[in-house]
């Protein structure tokens, strides 16, 4: 990253500008996003794929296919899984892991800001971009209900939970990714353990589960339910459906995963 | 490095064991609240799908709560074959919905519901452990020594798409495309809480009643080929099935009903006054009468109605919806015409002077009596008690339950959606003395249609079972709640595709594109 394209860092102190601390350090992050043609190049070959994809899919619906199904398989397609395991790695790949190998997270350490803050603002950086990455689909999607196009009424509340799945999937596996990109110094160790944890995340469970979906007093079932990323997209979210269970494993796994980064983070003064 | 020094080594090993305890500590607090807030009692869910799909209705809250209090447990196991692309839609979408709200039934019933989906091409093992099939993409309930079968998506041998979870509208592909009527089959409306609510209370249900099969008027016995289906469902249902001769003996005190399937000639004095005998003491009769077209056509006598019903002092009313197939006796049929005592509605012998059919034959619509699933009561006319086959659109209802003081129904055609779904093709009579008849306009809506693969009733299964449910009583087994799902369709032009594709796959990666060019760019004469 070049100093021009970065913001200068001017980190206020004192506990009133922890909040201000923390959007410098989420700007920062989102901005070395923003000019970096990496990022973009990403973003071409994301929609040329879900381009292909969606097309594909207005051609098998296209005579008469149910707008429900559109709508929902335009969220579901395989683009939004490749997305989802391979995009958070690619984001947060360089957090920390690119920050140490060249030195300047020693710098950014020796500012006034604590090291919780450094984690969260990454973290919040690397979330924002993932969700701006997203945006495009969504208004992609009122673009092609329009007459120009499908001229269609689709449930954008039930698509709208469906983005919120994303999200919140989004959060978990970016908080991941921090994690992953904490405990090296190189990038593509980082990137390729974040890619790991969330091709497990998703393969796993269902593959634990076997074709038994049970809702189940004993513990396996319940861990397994839980932990399936893959059925609360498919048969909640997508469908419209919210669950506050589901929605706390989201947010408490995220919390997790940026506590055990800051740990790790704390630990370079100590080790 | 500094801070490095600044820590000795037996420092540094109690902070790594304090930090170690707190991850330790943190993971803890993790995994307990998150089986906290996994427990039923703590969650909570939200239906924001269109129309709340899957909100479970009170009625079948209850039902699924009350699996708690038994000792069985309920599996139901899904198993479906991914179709071709023709059907891509359909069965995404049948699918999608089926096992979303069996996870939400799943999800109520607690440790009293199993659940399995068995993709048949990924789970060949698991599908040949379930034992023998009677059948692909179904959905098998199993409650203690009870089962029951759905049909998740089959297509019928005339190549049309039926489900028991949902109406199907199938392209016309004989006749011309009518007006809103897709290239490719497209589900109407779901209703697989319905269906699966009715299945569970069947399952549930813990009395066996005893029906007896009139075998005298050349009637179909329960082996007869065409009602091997149907008895099964019965059986499986708690009945059990006996035979009577009533030109020898009187109906049998244990009997709960008597079937008089499709008699092939009207009944005699003498059978005649054993019938009345045991509907004067409270009993309950189903009957079902259906015109062969071809035996008419080459002149074979065929029983009517009236034949049948006024004995018993039922009359039958001028809503009967009648064909305009050929008399035996030659001549055109003619709405009320006596001779016309044919309930048969099919699109290629629409009555064109009938008020209810003529609309649909001069808009080339037809009625698909196939699909039937709703009963009605009849009103008492002075002077007897009357039937009154009505041809009644109500697209989501299996049961309607009219009131004598609620003004009749009007069949008013080109009301939007009102020629397709469920029609009204029985009439239930409450008689005097606590007996009930049902009168179902054709064998076909008991059975479906004959010589089909798999052999499933396809749409009436619930209508059948339904109108059984109503004779004997089990009021509380004739489900059913109403649910609109009609999602609009797509209908794209080829200009459409083009302007999809030129947007999707061109111009919006090429912007991307662009952009990445630009930071390039930007950056570097920075």
């Amino acid at each position: 990253m070049t100093e021009l394209a970065r913001p200068s860092i001017d980190f206020p102190s004192g506990r009133a500008s922890a909040l201000s601390r923390l959007w410098i350090l989420t700007r920062k992050e989102l901005w070395s996003f923003l000019v970096n043609p990496t990022s973009w190049l990403i973003l071409f070959f994301f929609y040329l794929y879900r381009g292909i994809e969606t097309y594909n899919l207005v051609l098998a619906l296209r005579d008469g296919g149910d707008a429900d199904v559109f709508g929902m398989q335009y969220l579901a397609g395989s683009s939004t899984y490749w997305a989802v395991v391979l995009l958070p790695s690619l984001l947060t790949m360089k957090a920390f892991a690119e920050e140490k190998r060249t030195g300047s997270l020693e710098l950014l350490m020796s500012s006034p800001i604590q090291d919780h803050e450094v984690v969260i603002g990454k973290y919040l950086g690397s979330l924002l971009f993932f969700a701006l990455l997203w945006l495009p689909t969504m208004l992609l999607l009122l673009v092609l209900q329009s007459p120009l196009f499908l001229d269609v009424q689709l449930s954008l509340t039930q698509v709208s939970v469906g983005y919120l799945g994303l999200f919140l999937l989004g959060s978990l596996l970016v908080s991941v990714g921090i994690f992953t990109s904490s405990l090296t110094d190189n990038q593509l160790l980082a990137s390729l353990a974040s890619m790991l944890a969330a091709y497990a995340l998703m393969v796993f469970p269902p593959q634990l589960a076997g074709d038994q979906t049970t809702v189940d007093s004993s513990l396996l079932p319940m861990v397994i339910e839980q932990i399936s990323v893959i059925q609360h997209l498919g048969s909640w979210f997508f469908r419209g459906l919210i669950d506050t269970g589901h929605v706390f494993f989201y947010v408490s796994t995220s919390l997790l995963f940026l506590f055990l980064t800051t740990r790790v983070v704390e630990s370079r003064k100590w080790r | 490095m500094a801070m490095k020094q600044g820590f000795g080594r037996g420092r540094r090993a109690m902070i790594g064991a304090s930090v170690l305890a707190s991850i330790v500590v943190a993971l803890l607090i993790w995994a307990f609240a998150n089986y906290i807030f996994t427990r039923p009692q703590l969650r909570t869910s939200f239906d924001l799908s269109p129309g709340g799909q899957f909100t479970i209705s009170p009625a079948t809250q209850q039902l699924i709560a009350s699996l708690r209090e038994k000792n069985s447990i309920l599996e139901i196991d899904t198993l479906f074959v991914p179709r071709n692309a023709d059907e891509y839609g359909l069965q995404e979408s049948l699918l999608g919905l089926t096992k979303t709200l069996l996870g939400r039934i799943s999800y109520l019933g607690g440790e009293k519901v199993r659940l399995k989906h068995l993709d048949y091409m990924r789970n060949i093992e698991a599908v040949k452990r379930g034992g023998p099939m009677q059948g692909l993409n179904v959905i098998r309930l199993r409650y203690g020594k009870r089962k029951r079968t759905l049909s998740l998506l089959m297509q019928t041998a005339d190549g049309r798409f039926r489900s028991d979870l949902a109406d199907i509208q199938n392209p016309d592909s004989q006749g011309p495309k009518n007006p809103g009527q897709a290239s490719r089959p497209v589900m109407r409306a779901y209703k697989g809480e319905e269906a699966l609510a009715s299945a569970l209370k069947e399952l549930l249900s813990e009395e066996d009643l005893k029906i007896y099969w009139v075998t005298s008027q050349n009637s179909l016995r329960p082996e007869s080929p065409p009602m091997s289906s149907f008895v099964r469902d019965l059986t499986d249902n708690g009945f059990l099935h006996a035979l009577v001769d009533l030109e020898n003996e009187a109906v049998p005190e244990d009997c709960d009903v008597l079937f008089l399937i499709q008699p092939g000639y009207e009944l005699r004095p003498d059978s005649l006054e054993r019938v009345r005998v045991y509907m004067e003491s409270g009993g309950r009769v189903l009957m079902t009468v259906s015109y062969d077209v071809n035996e008419a056509r080459q002149g074979a006598p065929q029983v009517s109605h009236r034949g049948l019903l006024q004995p018993l002092g039922l009359s039958l009313g001028s809503s009967m919806v009648l064909n305009g197939l050929p008399d035996p006796a030659g001549g055109e049929v003619r709405y009320r015409d006596p001779k016309c005592r044919i309930l048969q509605i099919r699109r290629g012998g629409l009555n064109r002077n009938h008020p209810v059919t003529k609309p649909m034959a001069k808009s080339q619509r037809y009625v698909d009596l196939f699909q039937a699933r709703e009963i009605r009561f009849a009103d008492k006319r002075p002077g007897g008690l009357f039937a009154d086959f009505l041809l009644h659109s109500n697209r989501y209802t299996f049961l309607e339950s009219l009131s004598p003081n609620k003004p009749r129904f009007s069949y008013h055609p080109g009301v939007a959606g009102g020629l397709v779904g469920p029609k009204t093709v029985a009439a239930t009579i409450e008689l005097e003395k606590k007996g009930r008849f049902a009168l179902v306009s054709g064998l076909c809506l008991i059975m479906g249609l004959p010589g089909q693969a798999g052999g499933f009733y396809e749409g009436n299964r619930d209508f059948a079972l339904n109108v059984v449910n109503w004779l004997v009583k089990r009021d509380r087994l004739v489900t059913v709640r109403s649910r609109d799902y009609r999602a609009s369709r797509l209908e794209v032009s080829l200009q459409g595709l083009t302007r999809i594709k030129t947007f999707l796959v061109i111009l919006l990666p090429l912007f991307f594109l662009g952009m990445a060019f630009f930071t390039l760019f930007w950056r570097r004469r920075a």
